[in-house]
């Protein structure tokens, strides 16, 4: 190496701890390359624009017993306990939670990406899986049916306090700090407008990343992007085929490429997908936990949705009359066919009421006043409808960081994002 | 965040072949009483495949499955041994080994695998990949101390993979039947069958003396399986999805497809 880069190597070096004091009184600008929404939402923070994070800590995963009394069906045999994982610190520290998106588990992409981000701002961290994960329903949910917030905030935190009980004793905790993305944010703000009027675990901060504002909303628009299939519903499976033969080409005419997502996504981006493929993927994989989640809800309640409320299902039993229906079916065909008429009789109020109940607006009086909580977002999110920004910057004021690019998740690698949270706690 | 996509993209892509959503519901589907009394404890459930699925449908996950009764036996043992057996012990390696040693262990059985490779390239009539191949056992065993290095990547010799259920296919013999082997996971007839022809070759060329040397097999073989283990992505019911036996059939059988045209 020529004696100059040298030099000017460890110059780099030198001023990288300057760098990083600068960092905490001048805020960095935000940069996000990606101004497509669906785009963003699928590829996340390309690593050119990702901030670079200290090495990841060990992560410990345990299993928290199921409810008392609660009986497995024997399909579900291996989610009889509610896994979740953690990494603490060797001295006294505040601890946060950190609770994944629709259907995401304990150890998740952007669980992991938030539990690392505060693990390192001297955090102890757990990670939970999503209320609507198969795993949740059939341990841990009271109520066998996810989408009630008031429910799963209540069957969260009950989780949560279990599982506080069951850290090593070692771990000094000096408070508490709740953090949550897609869903999982929206679950967030719920336990704690809970925690707070039941005194139970106190949370200083509570970070809300791309909240749901209000699920209905949500669902509508997650449901919808499977029309986006080019040529309409009826050519899903051509739809299919075109995609397999994409990815099989670049697969088959490379000799020592692997299997992976990274090929996947480079032998779709290199067609140039058109705004409709892109938000078909993003609804195929929602639906698939759609799916998922209905189909346990259906098993745990009995409700005979798409199952025969009769019919038990054995661990060898094949499953192929009841995954073609599922997949056909979606989040608001649940909400509408199932959920409400499993709450309809205890309910005050009409569906529309029911609907409206599930939304942060719900609870906008409490959020307005909540100085510990916070909320990130993207202008660009699939998530929200029209006015939803608006009401989450009137609600929380100064509180909330809305940024201009992302899509749903899509920006949280950014380093404007991350120095945004951690100023927020404090860190 | 690549582990968590993987899955995402695994089940994406299973899910993309379940033609969801193809078929519109029948008119009836419209007047549907909401009430429970209509919707819970009936015999048949709200939604069934007469409602839902168009008869000329064709649905890629409806495969054809005559062993399934054995075959989620089988994937319920694999899954369960995963857990309690497996997956701690491949915590314990990771744990325990560094990493230089744990990727030395692993070149090393891949670059075993390029006898078997080498074999199925000749019985497929591939002499340039069989050359190849062969070049990469020839560079790896010996300027890779015995195959720890993988020189030969450096010198762009490409890594293929080829097992005899390949070799079947290429010459036209069907998969068959799904299949689930113990401990190996999805599989189909014929490639359990190829597994079975590829590792009985490995134990007759014996390049490491196995066979007389008790305590090299007692090395060898778990090994084998632990990094085996190690090496692969996979976690079971990740997704916590009631359909991952489906999912993962569909997987497997598309890239097996694939697989023998590469």
């Amino acid at each position: 190496m020529p004696w100059l880069a040298r030099i000017g190597i460890a110059c780099v070096l030198a001023a990288l701890p300057v760098y990083g004091a600068l960092a905490d009184t001048q805020p960095t600008a935000f940069a996000y390359p990606i101004d497509n929404p669906f785009l963003a939402t699928i590829v996340g923070t390309p690593p050119a624009a990702k901030a670079p994070l200290p090495p990841a800590p060990r992560f410990r995963t345990r299993r928290l017993p199921r409810l008392p009394d609660r009986a497995i069906p024997p399909a579900f045999w291996y989610a009889d306990r509610l896994a979740y994982s953690y990494a603490l610190q060797p001295m006294p520290a505040p601890l946060m939670f950190v609770i994944a998106g629709t259907g995401g588990y304990h150890d998740g992409g952007t669980n992991r990406l938030l539990m690392q981000v505060f693990h390192a701002a001297g955090y102890h961290v757990v990670g939970m899986s999503s209320p609507t994960h198969p795993e949740f329903i059939v341990s841990t949910s009271t109520t066998g049916a996810p989408g009630h917030l008031e429910n799963d905030a209540r069957d969260l935190l009950s989780a949560m306090q279990r599982i506080r009980q069951r850290l090593p004793r070692r771990a000094q905790i000096t408070g508490h700090a709740l953090a949550g993305s897609s869903l999982g944010a929206t679950n967030a703000a719920f336990i704690a407008r809970l925690d707070a009027s039941e005194n139970r675990l106190g949370f200083d901060h509570v970070l809300l990343a791309n909240p749901s504002v209000s699920l209905y909303n949500s669902i509508s628009r997650l449901d919808r992007m499977l029309w986006n299939i080019p040529g309409g519903i009826d050519n899903f499976d051509r739809f299919f085929r075109r995609v397999v033969s994409q990815i099989g080409g670049i697969y088959t005419r490379s000799t020592s490429v692997e299997f992976t997502p990274e090929l996947v996504f480079s032998a779709f981006a290199a067609e140039q997908p058109r705004d409709e493929e892109l938000a078909a993927v993003i609804g195929v994989a929602f639906r698939i936990a759609a799916a998922n989640m209905i189909f346990t809800a259906d098993s745990m309640t009995n409700f005979g949705f798409i199952k025969p409320s009769q019919q038990r299902v054995t661990r060898r039993d094949s499953l192929r009359n009841y995954l073609p229906v599922a997949l056909r079916l979606g989040f608001t065909d649940y909400f509408h066919e199932f959920f409400w008429p499993l709450h309809a009789d205890s309910f005050e109020g009409d569906r529309s009421d029911f609907a409206r109940a599930q939304s942060l607006a719900h609870i906008a009086d409490y959020l307005r006043a909540a100085d510990h909580v916070a909320v990130f977002h993207a202008l660009d999110d699939i998530i929200l409808a029209d006015g939803e920004i608006e009401f989450l910057r009137e609600t929380f004021g100064e509180r909330a960081f809305i940024y201009p690019l992302g899509g749903h998740l899509g920006n949280l690698g950014v380093g404007a994002v991350r120095d945004d949270m951690l100023r927020f706690v404090g860190r | 965040m690549s582990a968590a996509r993987y899955t995402y993209v695994l089940m994406l892509l299973a899910a993309l072949a379940a033609g969801c959503a193809s078929a519109p519901r029948d008119d009836s589907s419209m007047a549907v009483d909401f009430s429970p009394e209509a919707t819970a404890r009936s015999d048949d459930p709200l939604y069934n495949m007469r409602r839902v699925v168009l008869d000329d449908v064709t649905d890629p996950l409806a495969v054809d499955d005559p062993l399934e009764p054995f075959n989620r036996t089988i994937y319920r043992f694999n899954a369960l041994l995963d857990r309690t057996v497996l997956m701690p012990t491949v915590r314990a390696y990771r744990r325990f080994v560094p990493r230089f040693l744990r990727s030395g262990v692993s070149n090393f059985f891949d670059n075993l695998d390029n006898l078997t490779i080498t074999g199925n390239q000749i019985l497929q009539a591939r002499p340039k990949r069989a050359l190849e191949s062969a070049g990469r056992l020839l560079v790896n065993t010996t300027l890779g101390f015995g195959g720890v290095l993988d020189v030969a990547d450096h010198a762009g010799l490409p890594d293929y993979e080829e097992d005899f259920g390949q070799t079947l296919g290429a010459w036209g013999v069907p998969a068959g039947p799904y299949l689930v082997l113990p401990l190996f996971g999805p599989s189909s007839v014929r490639d359990g069958l190829g597994s079975a022809v590829d590792s009985l070759a490995l134990t007759q060329i014996d390049p490491l003396r196995l066979q007389d040397r008790a305590n090299r097999r007692y090395l060898y073989y778990p090994l084998l399986v632990i990094d085996t283990r190690s090496e692969t992505a996979f976690q079971y019911y990740q997704t916590g999805s009631p359909f991952e036996y489906e999912l993962l059939r569909l997987l497997y059988l598309e890239k097996r497809d694939l697989d023998v045209v590469r």
